[in-house]
């Protein structure tokens, strides 16, 4: 881009950046407030304390499934916050989100290698 | 007669992937990589310890071993360069020279803090006998396969911040001569590393669970 095509005036500058807001990631939403992203940090500071508390609580041998899927649910939702809304996933079209999901076809092969661990022993 | 028009404001919409840009799908692809780099990793670590009958060791539990309290607040620390990360690109978007810098100073200095904690975690886990090839707790044996993943895949994760940190000062010094904040796709960039350090923030998440919590 050469110098003479950027904006001469910062208020000029400033007007273009609303209308790229309303065409940000899918262009098909409003520009994401920050009242939303405080409060989206505000939940994510919240659960990691939750998350913390979770192995102090949930000590025994005998609750351990219970912290486990736990813990592991509230990874996954801090997890889904993060990528929804701070990465925007939440507003960009649907072949991003396909390309974004696609490592998660690891949780489905932890989850099949755990259910052929469990069932193992009936064919040994 | 205005100039602005020459900054694209947005790029023509795509029937797959709608306003995004090349840069934002390609960085999206190698983030994409780069998570089942990651899921490799702690699913072979899953099968590792599933596969143990003492993890890490007779009695004990991670968070035996594992400064908890510690990582919770190095977690939350980099939680909060995540939002200053957002705050960053908004103010790009807004063409807010000043406020773009100052969020990426903010971000950056959260990459710092968290790799400090880092680097003291490690520090006092080899003191402590937890190598990577062979680990003791208090003079007593104990798995070697936890010092070895432990490190593994919190070291993988630790250059990706490394990474991301030097990722960001690069963009720092566009954002000083304000190269990001001139209105249209100008601040693309700002959205590019902010993309990349977001995905560090989120793969922290899963780590601190299943390799500290778990």
């Amino acid at each position: 881009m050469s110098k003479h095509d950027r904006p001469h005036d910062p208020g000029a500058a400033a007007s273009a950046a609303p209308a790229h807001g309303a065409g940000h990631g899918s262009g098909t939403h409003d520009h994401p407030s920050r009242s939303l992203f405080v409060t989206i940090w505000l939940v994510l500071g919240f659960l990691t304390a939750v998350e913390v508390a979770v192995p102090q609580v949930f000590n025994s041998p005998w609750n351990h499934t219970t912290k486990m899927l736990l813990l592991v649910f509230l990874a996954s939702g801090k997890a889904i916050l993060v990528a929804a809304y701070f990465m925007h996933l939440k507003w960009e079209a649907k072949w991003v989100r396909r390309i974004a999901m696609a490592p998660a076809y690891m949780g489905v092969a932890a989850v099949l290698l755990m259910i052929e661990e469990h069932f193992r022993p009936l064919f040994s | 007669m205005s100039s602005t028009h020459a900054i694209p404001a947005s790029v023509p919409r795509d029937e797959h992937v709608g306003n995004a840009t090349g840069g934002k799908v390609g960085m999206w692809l190698f983030i994409a990589q780069d998570g089942f780099s990651f899921g490799g990793l702690l699913l072979a670590y899953g099968l590792l310890r599933i596969f143990s009958t003492d993890w890490p060791g007779p009695g004990l539990r991670p968070t035996d071993i594992l400064g908890i309290n510690l990582t919770a607040v190095a977690t939350f620390v980099l939680i909060c360069s995540s939002i200053t990360m957002v705050m960053a690109v908004d103010s790009a978007q807004r063409a807010n020279r000043r406020g773009t810098v100052l969020w990426l100073l903010g971000t950056i200095l959260g990459g710092l803090m968290f790799l400090s904690v880092q680097a003291y975690e490690y520090t006092h886990l080899v003191h402590e006998g937890i190598g990577f090839t062979t680990s003791t707790w208090h003079g007593q044996p104990i798995n070697n396969l936890f010092g070895s993943t432990f490190y593994v895949v919190t070291g993988f994760h630790g250059c990706h911040v490394t990474a991301g940190v030097i990722y960001l000062l690069f963009v720092l010094r566009g954002a000083l001569k304000g190269k990001y904040t001139q209105g249209g796709l100008t601040y693309s960039p700002v959205e590019l590393v902010g993309l990349f350090w977001h995905f560090v923030d989120l793969v922290w998440i899963l780590v601190f669970t299943f390799i500290y919590l778990l």
